[in-house]
Order: C-alpha cells, then sequence, then structure tokens
C-alpha cells in the first residue's frame, strides 16, 4: 500500500512538471526580414462561420508563403454573444498572444491602459503599411501619438437589405435618399401587405436604428461627444433623434414592441429576404454573406441595399462603420511573426481573399473586381461617406446594455415622458462609470 | 494508555483528492469572497472598497429586481415540478410494469443540458415559425397567438412552464424510488384489513412517498436558484429585463460588464441563500439518517 501511495505522488509531481514546462514560451527576438521569421504565431481569433473560413484561408495562404512559420489559433467565440468577455477570460487566465482580432475601441483602450498592448508603428514603418491603408485608417487605431491597432476590415452599418421583388411588388422604383420619401416607401409598403421596417429588438439591434438617426440628426460630430462624453444623453441632440425613430412607430412601420422583443437581427433578416413578410432591415454588411450562403440567393439581383436616409441635409453623407483590427500584445512571443502577418493581410495576397469572400477592406491593395456587386456598392458609398464607428461598440459593456435595454423600453413607450426617464437613465449610468 | 497509531498511508491515499479540492473549490470560494470586498476589472490591479459593493448591491434596482424574479421563479418551478413529479410517481406507482416508457420519457428532460432543451423549446414558443402559434393559427385562435418570450406578461411564465418540463423528472424518481420501497406486505396487509385503492393510495402511498418529495423540493430548489442557462438561451434576460434571475445577474456583472469585484458579492449573497435553505434540510435529512 505504502509503494501505492508514494508512486501516486511521484506521477502527480512528474504531471505536474510536466504542464509547468510546456506552459512557458520563449520569446523570439524582433526582426522585419522573412527569411529569418519563424516559429509559433498566436492569434486569438473569436470569428466563426463564413468569416471564421475565410481566415483559415488567409492563415493557409500566410503559412504556404512563410513555412516556417505556423499558426496556431485560439477561438474564443464561447464568450456569448459579446467575444469580449472571452478575450478577457483568455487573457486573465494568463494566455500568451501575438496578435488578437478585435472590433471594440472601449477594449483597444482598456488594454492599452492596463499596457498589454505593444505599439505597432515600426512594423507599420518597415513593411510601409502606410501604402495600403491611408492616414485616416492609421489615424483610427492611433492613440497619444502612437499606432496601436491595425484595421484591416470595414463594414457599412448603414444599409437598409430589402428584397428587389418586394420592391417592385410594391410599386418602389427609387431608392429613398431622405426621410420623407423613405416614410413614403413605407407607406407603400404597409399597403401592399408588409411590415415596412423588421427590427429584432431582443438584444443589440435596435442600436442601428439610434446610432444611424443620431448620425443624420447631428452628424458625426454630435455622436463622437457623445461617445467622448463631451455633451450628456440627456442632450436634445439625442431626445431629438428618439423623436424621429418615434415617426415609425407612431405610423406603425414597425411590429408591436413584443414582437420586436422576440425576434433577434436573424430573425429580421429572415422576414425582410426569405420570408418576404418585411420591407426593409437595418443591419451589417454581413448580411450579404448570409443572404448568399444561407438564403441562396443571388447578389444584386435578388436582394440589395440602400443607404440610410437623410434627415438634416448637412450630415446626407454619414455613415456608421464597424471595423476589425490586429491588435499586437506587449508580451507577444513572437512579435516579428505578427508584424509579417500584418503586412500580408493588408497586402496584396490577404486583401484579395479578404475581398474574394466579399469582406470590405479598407486596403488599396484590394482588387475591386473580387467583389460582388453588392459589396461594390458599398464600397463605393462608404468612399464618399463621412464615417462614424458603430456607438454601442465603443461605449463601456456596461453603458452599452443600459443604452440597449433603454432602447427596448423606448420602443415599448416612445412618450416624451418615458423618452426623458431613458436618457436620464442613460447619463446616471454613464456618470457612475466614467 | 495506549497510543494511536496515525494512518500516513490514508492520509497519503487522500491527499490527492482533498489537494484537488482545496484547489478547485476552497481556493475558488475564498478568492471569490476576498473579490467581493474590491474592485477589480480583471486586467488591472485589485483594489479593496471594503463594504461598498454590498452597499451598492442592495441599492441596485436590477439585483432587487433579480431577487423578485429569483423567489417567483424558484417557488413557482419548485412547486410545479415537484407537484407534477409527485403525482406522475403516485399514478405511475399503482402500475409500475406498464409505465417504464412513461417514466422514462419524462426523466429523459431532466437529462438533457438545459441549454439544449432551450433551443428546442424556442422552437415551440417563437413568433413565427414557432410551434404554439401555428397550432393556434391552424385551429382558428388566430388571436390568441402571441410574442411568448417578447411580452414581459409571458415570457417569464413560458420560462417557468419550460423548467417546469425540465425539472419533473427529479421528483419523478426519488418519488417513485420512495413508493417502490413500500414493502409489499403492508400493501397485503392493508388489502387483509379491507382497505380499498383509495384507502391505499391515501394512507400508504402518499405518506411513503412523502422523503422522495422532501428531497426533490430541496434538489429542484436549488436547481431552480442558480439556474442561468436556459433563461440565457431562451430569453437572454428580456423583455425589458423581466427575466434576469440571480444567477443571470451574476452572469452579466462578471462575464459581460467583467467587475468581478461586484459580480462576486452578489455570488457570495447567492451562496448565503442558498446556505440558509440547504442547512435545515440537511440537519433534518442528518437526522432522518
Amino acid at each position: 500500500m505504502r509503494k501505492v501511495a508514494t508512486l501516486s505522488f511521484v506521477l502527480v509531481l512528474l504531471s505536474s512538471s510536466f504542464l509547468w514546462a510546456n506552459g512557458k514560451k520563449e520569446e523570439a527576438p524582433m526582426t522585419t526580414n522573412p527569411s529569418e521569421i519563424s516559429g509559433e504565431l498566436l492569434i486569438l481569433n473569436w470569428l466563426t462561420g463564413s468569416e471564421g473560413e475565410t481566415f483559415d484561408a488567409i492563415d493557409e495562404a500566410f503559412m504556404a508563403k512563410y513555412p516556417n512559420i505556423n499558426i496556431k489559433k485560439t477561438n474564443t467565440s464561447s464568450g456569448g454573444s459579446d467575444a469580449r468577455s472571452g478575450i478577457k477570460t483568455s487573457l486573465l487566465a494568463g494566455d500568451q498572444y501575438d496578435l488578437i482580432l478585435n472590433t471594440w475601441p472601449s477594449l483597444e483602450a482598456e488594454l492599452r491602459e492596463q499596457e498589454m498592448l505593444l505599439p505597432i508603428d515600426t512594423f507599420w514603418d518597415q513593411y510601409n503599411l502606410g501604402q495600403y491603408l491611408n492616414a485616416s485608417w492609421r489615424e483610427l487605431g492611433s492613440a497619444d501619438g502612437q499606432t496601436w491597432a491595425m484595421y484591416f476590415l470595414a463594414g457599412n452599418r448603414s444599409g437598409m437589405w430589402y428584397s428587389t421583388e418586394t420592391i417592385k411588388e410594391v410599386g418602389i422604383t427609387e431608392e429613398p435618399k431622405d426621410w420623407a420619401s423613405f416614410l413614403a416607401m413605407c407607406a407603400k409598403l404597409k399597403d401592399g401587405g408588409y411590415m415596412p421596417v423588421a427590427i429584432g429588438a431582443k438584444s443589440w439591434a435596435q442600436t442601428e436604428w439610434f446610432e444611424n438617426l443620431l448620425l443624420k440628426v447631428g452628424g458625426t460630430e454630435a455622436a463622437a461627444q457623445l461617445a467622448s462624453r463631451e455633451i450628456p444623453w440627456t442632450s436634445d441632440v439625442v431626445v431629438e433623434t428618439l423623436k424621429k425613430w418615434r415617426e415609425l412607430i407612431d405610423a406603425g412601420y414597425v411590429d408591436d414592441a413584443n414582437t420586436m422583443f422576440s425576434n433577434h437581427w436573424d430573425t429580421a433578416t429572415d422576414a425582410v429576404l426569405r420570408q418576404r413578410k418585411s420591407g426593409v432591415t437595418l443591419m451589417g454588411s454581413w448580411i450579404n454573406n448570409r443572404a448568399v450562403g444561407e438564403y441562396g440567393l443571388t447578389t444584386g439581383e435578388d436582394y440589395s441595399f440602400m443607404q440610410f436616409p437623410a434627415i438634416d441635409q448637412a450630415y446626407a453623407s454619414t455613415a456608421s462603420i464597424d471595423g476589425k483590427s490586429w491588435l499586437m500584445m506587449s508580451g507577444a512571443p513572437n512579435p516579428s511573426a505578427a508584424g509579417l502577418y500584418l503586412d500580408f493581410i493588408a497586402g496584396p495576397e490577404g486583401s484579395a481573399i479578404l475581398a474574394q469572400n466579399n469582406f470590405m477592406t479598407p486596403s488599396s491593395a484590394a482588387p475591386l473586381e473580387n467583389y460582388d456587386p453588392v459589396s461594390k456598392k458599398a464600397v463605393g458609398l462608404l468612399a464618399d461617406s463621412e464615417v462614424f464607428f458603430v456607438l454601442d461598440d465603443m461605449l463601456m459593456p456596461e453603458l452599452s446594455a443600459e443604452f440597449r435595454s433603454g432602447l427596448q423600453t423606448f420602443l415599448a413607450d416612445p412618450s416624451d415622458a418615458s423618452i426623458l426617464a431613458i436618457t436620464e437613465a442613460w447619463e446616471a449610468k454613464a456618470q457612475s462609470i466614467y | 494508555m495506549l497510543k494511536r497509531k496515525i494512518d500516513w498511508d490514508a492520509y497519503i491515499l487522500i491527499a490527492p483528492a482533498f489537494i484537488l479540492f482545496a484547489g478547485v473549490m476552497l481556493y475558488s470560494a475564498f478568492f471569490t469572497l476576498r473579490l467581493s470586498f474590491s474592485s477589480w476589472k480583471g486586467l488591472g490591479p485589485i483594489k479593496n472598497v471594503g463594504l461598498k459593493n454590498y452597499i451598492t448591491l442592495f441599492k441596485d434596482p436590477n439585483f432587487l429586481r433579480s431577487l423578485r424574479v429569483t423567489v417567483l421563479w424558484s417557488l413557482c418551478s419548485t412547486f410545479f415540478s415537484v407537484l407534477f413529479g409527485w403525482l406522475i410517481a403516485l399514478l405511475a406507482g399503482l402500475n409500475p410494469n406498464r409505465s417504464n416508457i412513461f417514466r422514462l420519457a419524462i426523466f429523459m428532460a431532466y437529462g438533457i443540458p438545459a441549454a439544449a432543451s432551450g433551443i428546442m423549446l424556442l422552437g415551440i414558443f417563437q413568433t413565427d415559425l414557432g410551434l404554439l402559434n401555428g397550432i393556434l393559427d391552424s385551429i382558428g385562435l388566430s388571436q390568441w397567438t402571441n410574442p411568448w418570450l417578447g411580452d414581459k406578461r409571458t415570457a417569464i411564465w413560458v420560462l417557468i412552464t419550460c423548467f417546469v418540463w425540465i425539472q419533473t423528472g427529479l421528483p419523478l424518481l426519488t418519488c417513485y424510488a420512495a413508493i417502490r420501497g413500500i414493502p409489499v406486505q403492508l400493501f397485503e396487509a392493508s388489502y387483509i384489513d379491507g382497505a380499498g385503492p383509495r384507502d391505499i393510495f391515501r394512507f400508504l402511498m402518499i405518506p411513503f412517498s412523502l422523503p422522495g418529495v422532501q428531497v426533490s423540493i430541496f434538489i429542484n430548489l436549488l436547481n431552480s436558484l442558480k439556474s442561468f442557462d436556459i433563461i440565457y438561451v431562451m430569453t437572454g434576460g428580456g423583455p425589458l429585463r423581466s427575466t434576469e434571475t440571480i444567477g443571470f445577474f451574476m452572469y452579466q456583472e462578471t462575464v459581460s460588464f467583467f467587475k468581478l469585484g461586484y459580480g462576486s458579492a452578489s455570488v457570495v449573497v447567492m451562496t448565503l441563500f442558498v446556505c440558509l435553505l440547504s442547512i435545515p434540510v440537511l440537519k433534518e435529512r442528518s437526522k432522518a439518517i
């Protein structure tokens, strides 16, 4: 018996030492000469589905070009509907990565404050990434005079998706450019037996409406001021935005609140493009891939999108965008390989794969002919727009939750008193956080 | 006096299990307790804040609402699941051989992870393509169709119904086991003494199945207090936060907002809640043993 016990102890000790030894990673020296770069490149990604597959294709192409580098990808999609929690949990557990995929400026700021990020200016200059990504994109990923993020994907969040058949059926021949013509289009859709606008307000999709209306009512300046707390959430521009939205509710151009609360963005998209029960839905560019991949529709023929209509002509060209960027970790075990990866993604090879899969990239190296007609339309529109990053992604998660539930309250009760209470609750939450 | 010999082999053999338990359970419990007195976002240093988290917690309208929802949720789901499980066990006890498949079918729901059950049940309660609204439509009761999970008045009851369906299996099992434990001689003696089926049911099966009811009340109540997955899958805490329980609140604060100190305070309160409920029942059970 004594021998068995001793043997058990030895086994426990051995396995602990093995686990400890494997947990240690050696750091590689930094270089930008591709022939000298080798080893493992650790990437934290959280994309799945068609987006995830596109990244698999990019990674394979990268490893084919640089066979000495092996990409080891960790997917934290287990973070639920918000991958930030998955990312943070992984970092909290002490996991080391070279690159992290990010889409939330608030998370980038948080990581920067904790000195967990490495500025990428050295790589930007040495690989001359400016030849692919213009100064405004570098600016988007910069803070305190240094570049922290390389944006390589952009998405239009101001597109209202529709089925061409539905639009034709109710006699709409032209996409509405302003609010009045949009309301007229809604009236036609309603007369034709369609619910004009589908909103899936179960979780976050209602924020798209607020953000786009805010841009059209107060411009990018108002949105920026709100995001940076220069103006309070009780400002006139916020109240006016909600009142503009109320016009749709009062006219019966959206479902009743309970139906909206039971639907998510995907259900709303199904209602527009698959079941053809509703007229339009406001959602990001990923609907394009969903329409082709899941509904089997032909891009540009069976469906398309119209840009959010102008309300105040001074802000007619504003648009909401999302973006995905790479962040390099301050403790990156292989920063040289990470730099090379950034160059590959922004350069002709990576951009071509992204464009081929209809993911809009701000890289000038992306061949325009690779895009389908709908993506090409979005690329063209964004090029002429004054863009602002998705507001909900810029907020701290706690404020974002209050923002979302406040908008649900608004949809259930859009009265003046309710608007006042909602905006006051947002402001109170913002004050308690910042 | 004889000196008691220490059996070192025994200590060595239980050491791995104890180390694992201490590392996984005790360390986590103490770390959570420690965090509940601090402010920590996970990435920076831990700042001590004393009792601030607890004071804020009991002023937080979201926490107070989640407390109210939890009480409703736990009491209703436990009451109905135990009641149905008990009644089904009594009925099944009348003819054990013919109720095998029936019992298995009901117990199977208990074996399916709540998240998976939630996804299946969504198919029933969805607004457009849901089975329930589809049936109502097809039998001419369209006016009764409803966005069940989007309506603040119905969402919590739909969730309770679904959870009752999942939880009924356990009381069925414990009560049925208690009924099957009744000695056959008691039935025989009762019949000889002139007891009818109703008397057997009332004076024999019901009282003898009560220990099973007691155990299942305890387990189902604990399960309902900590339930999170089915709520997350079916309503995400909505609409208008009307289905957020303490379990959901804990998740939201710690995992979504990464307010680890504040979330830990809610975990501690929840743990105290569970202990308050468990200790009397455990004492009672110990006495019985």
